[in-house]
């Protein structure tokens, strides 16, 4: 029988993770990917692929854009295999259960364990976007958005549309920020939008399915224009903060967006210029 | 019976009213067949993928209401990937070809693009009711189209899709000469919609009984929408928000108290607990409610509202409600039948928010209480022995302890006799979601008493094979099962292989189904389509790693006389 004793011990345990990352975890209730002890080769994983990790690890800043996925966290059954905590990964975006993970905590513990499992609780996805999205207007000041702003950015009942232009695409579209709640799923909704993946036929494990928008393997960046007109890479910052600075996002051509660098973190983690606006 | 005309024979099936029955009587002889065939109006497609679209029209060429149903349960809550399929364009496509008399259309889960609500709405012109209920893909220029060209219609029901708003004009396309709308449904949409072409259009039509408003929509719109319309049966309020001081406040009273027909009440999106005594004069006329949409009313603000509700059926809350507030609900609500409490802090510190004991209040004050859909933090054996007890006559019984596998918090012990008393007590069971710590036990007394169940969903439950086996071999009725992250494996996959031709579907997830298990019962069962989902990278890892021992991940089985899929997406696989 599955007992307790299967459950790990979640995040906490974790020893690679710095103090102010755990914190900020506990916050947010990050979801993590825990993958179940299982032979190597039979691995399965909802997310992208843990070996992965180290080639995402080691490419340029610059390149891509470097979305913080629950896969960048290593899970306590996965400390033997390379740990990829570093400064990439210090600045948290939080996700709700949409993101793709699995996860198996102590029962009884301090964190509800219910979020951190994919389409657990069993509520409609309509409903936990209203949610959301209700509660963050009955706390969030959405006032303090000045008229300027209004043309690329239109907050309409719950809806936070931005323009969304694609290099070498005359047509510009709208996305809806508050329909997402993590990096990745916007990613892969403007991948949609933008970029037909391609299709084999017969095979179905060729999928085209990993943002290619965020690991640069597409040609393009996602980047976004904040409050103060910089451009930036999209997933630096909190999804939260995200949504609360940008007005428009602009899908760039890699070598255009190599200017780009990461934002300087507040714990020091990592360095970068903030970037100025491309030519 | 063939000594009787076939007009006669057509008159008898007229009375058949479920979908069943004039199934089993086309089965009778070669003459039931044919009258059935030309007199069935309506038709219920359960799963879009069990027959080929353009079947539809060649067996029933006189259907006027068709209603058909897409995705797999599970995908409500994001465990089937985005482009799965359900697609509602070759539906319309037949419908468009083949059937002339179309007057109702329903989709459920689906996949509807503009162009092919455009579609319909340029092929059927007197097209009388759309209904799309959690469908994606199409935008308010799809309803446009539909405003625009089916001038006859209806009724327009949007319940909970996603729809991109491209602006507020589709509603001005409902032409000046459109008098015939009874019910619109509107609450899901996103953006501005123009109040002016709003009132207009319900002014126009005197037949107007059911108008669920969206979110823009102010306190004074309302207020003017509800001088012109004050025959509603069913009003959705639109935000419900307002200075309780302000003329608009005002004028809201006064319109409400002029609508004496209404019965039934939602929305309240932004509602703050001062705007709520607008409502109390409505009150004891109320037949449902649903304020699962207001998390700003809390307990204290719900249980004074819910005082003034005694002619209650149905009741949609969250769980801020609280044990004492659904304690209230017990003492005033004696006719309530269906009860929905929803958590509202889902990612929450588990403030406990409605127990086991809110549920025992319920039961033991509303004997009438035959749908349930609880979200809690804990529940007990005991609790579940006393609600059967007081409640046998459940249908739909749901129940969603917060924490996967939580045991009795009181005991210890699984919750297997808790829901082993609900299904031996309620006879009528035919809808059952459990959850908690739960053993192969729970499925030893469902397989054993649930006779009537229907569907069945699990989650994070049971020990071993031999749980799933139970339930395959005791539910005679059972026609949807889905279970996720349950220790279930190839042995009771392959139990009872033809259990699955007499079922609409079969969900599995997060188990240990093999894929070779899945291929076992592929051969097995030719009429059945045993789908993988698997959606993870492209890389060396995974096709040199395909053997038959690999656990799949999602596995969707269901029977079909439309042979496998031609619209499936990579990563879907046929086995």
């Amino acid at each position: 029988m599955r007992g307790l004793s299967e459950f790990t011990g979640g995040v906490a345990s974790s020893g690679s993770m710095t103090a102010d990352v755990e914190e900020e975890l506990e916050e947010r209730q990050l979801l993590v990917v825990v993958v179940e002890e299982e032979e190597e080769e039979l691995e399965l994983r909802l997310g992208l692929g843990g070996k992965k990790v180290t080639a995402l690890k080691s490419a340029p800043l610059g390149m891509g854009c470097r979305i913080l996925t629950a896969k960048d966290f290593p899970s306590p059954a996965a400390k033997s295999r390379s740990s990829p905590v570093s400064s990439p990964n210090s600045s948290v975006s939080s996700s709700s259960a949409s993101a793709v993970s699995e996860n198996k905590r102590a029962i009884g513990s301090s964190h509800p364990p219910s979020q951190a499992v994919v389409g657990w609780p069993p509520i409609r996805s309509f409903r936990m976007n209203s949610l959301s999205n209700l509660s963050k207007d009955n706390i969030s000041n959405i006032s303090k958005e000045s008229n300027g702003e209004k043309k690329a950015r239109s907050l309409v009942g719950s809806s936070l549309f931005v323009k969304v232009n694609m290099d070498g695409d005359p047509i510009g579209r709208k996305v809806d920020l508050s329909a997402h709640q993590s990096y990745e799923s916007l990613a892969l909704s403007l991948e949609l939008m933008f970029l037909k993946p391609t299709i084999t036929p017969g095979s179905s494990f060729h999928t085209a399915k990993a943002s290619k928008l965020l690991d640069g393997s597409s040609g393009f960046a996602l980047t976004y224009e904040d409050r103060e007109g910089d451009w930036m890479l999209v997933g630096d910052v909190p999804w939260e903060m995200f949504l609360d600075t940008v007005k428009r996002l602009r899908i760039m051509r890699t070598f255009e967006a190599s200017g780009l660098t990461p934002r300087f973190h507040s714990s020091g983690k990592s360095v970068g210029l903030i970037a100025s606006k491309p030519s | 019976m063939t000594y009787f005309p076939e007009e006669v024979v057509e008159h008898i099936f007229d009375y058949l009213v479920s979908h069943r029955d004039r199934n089993s009587v086309s089965l009778v002889c070669k003459a039931w067949y044919r009258v059935e065939r030309s007199s069935r109006r309506s038709l219920f497609v359960g799963n879009c993928y069990s027959v080929r679209p353009e079947r539809v029209p060649a067996r029933f060429p006189c259907v006027r209401s068709l209603s058909v149903k897409g995705k797999p349960h599970f995908a409500d809550f994001n465990l089937v990937p985005p482009d799965w399929g359900g697609f509602a364009m070759p539906w319309i496509a037949a419908a468009a070809r083949g059937l002339p008399d179309l007057e109702e259309l329903r989709f459920k889960r689906m996949v509807v693009s503009d162009e092919s609500l455009e579609l319909l709405a340029r092929s059927f012109p007197n097209l009388r009711s759309l209904v799309l209920v959690s469908c994606e893909g199409f935008s308010t220029d799809g309803l446009a189209a539909i405003a625009t060209h089916c001038r006859l219609l209806r009724e327009l029901d949007l319940q909970e899709n996603e729809v991109e708003d491209r602006g507020p004009q589709w509603l001005s396309c409902f032409s000046d000469s459109c008098t015939s709308i009874e019910s619109l449904n509107f609450a899901c949409l996103k953006g501005e919609v123009n109040a002016g072409a709003l009132e207009r259009l319900v002014a126009r039509c005197p037949n107007l009984r059911s108008l669920r408003l969206n979110r823009a929509i102010s306190v004074e719109s309302l207020s003017k929408i509800l001088a012109r319309s004050p025959h509603l049966v069913d009003l959705g309020t639109g935000s419900f928000t307002a200075d309780h001081r302000s003329e608009s406040y005002y004028m809201l009273i006064i319109a409400l108290q002029k609508c004496k027909s209404l019965r039934s009440l939602s929305g309240f999106w932004d509602a703050s607990p001062r705007c709520l005594p607008a409502v109390y004069p409505i009150c004891a006329n109320l037949t449902s409610l649903n304020l699962s949409y207001a998390p700003a009313i809390q307990g204290a603000d719900l249980i004074k509202l819910i005082r003034h509700c005694w002619k209650l059926q149905r009741l949609w809350v969250l769980d801020c409600i609280g044990d004492k507030g659904l304690a209230v609900v017990a003492s005033t609500c004696r006719e309530l039948q269906e009860l929905r409490v929803f958590p509202s802090d889902v990612f929450g510190a588990g403030t406990a928010c409605v127990t086991e004991e809110g549920l025992v209040a319920v039961s033991a004050g509303c004997p009438k209480l035959h749908s349930l859909l609880y979200f809690c933090h804990q529940m007990t054996n005991a609790a579940l022995v006393t609600v059967a007890k007081n409640c046998p006559k459940f249908i739909r019984f749901r129940l969603c302890i917060l924490e996967p596998r939580k045991p009795d918090p009181v005991t210890n012990q699984p919750l297997d006799e808790g829901f082993g008393a609900i299904v031996k007590s309620c006879k009528d069971l035919r809808r059952l979601s459990v959850s908690g710590l739960l053993t192969d036990r729970v499925f030893l007394y469902i397989g054993m008493y649930a006779e009537r169940l229907e569907m069945l969903s699990i989650a994070f439950a049971g020990d071993s094979d031999k749980g799933m086996v139970y339930v395959l071999n005791g539910c005679k009725n059972l026609r949807k099962l889905e279970i996720r992250d349950s220790p279930f494996g190839d042995a009771a996959l392959l139990a009872d292989v033809g259990k699955y031709e007499a079922m609409r579907s079969l969900w599995m997830s997060s188990c240990d189904v093999t894929l070779g298990g899945c291929k076992a019962l592929a051969a097995k069962m030719p009429r059945l389509n045993v789908e993988i989902i698997d959606e993870r990278d492209e890389g060396d890892e995974m096709e040199e790693n395909l053997t038959d021992l690999h656990k799949v991940e999602k596995m969707y089985v269901y029977r079909t006389v439309g042979g496998p899929r031609n619209d499936a997406p990579h990563f879907v696989w046929t086995v």
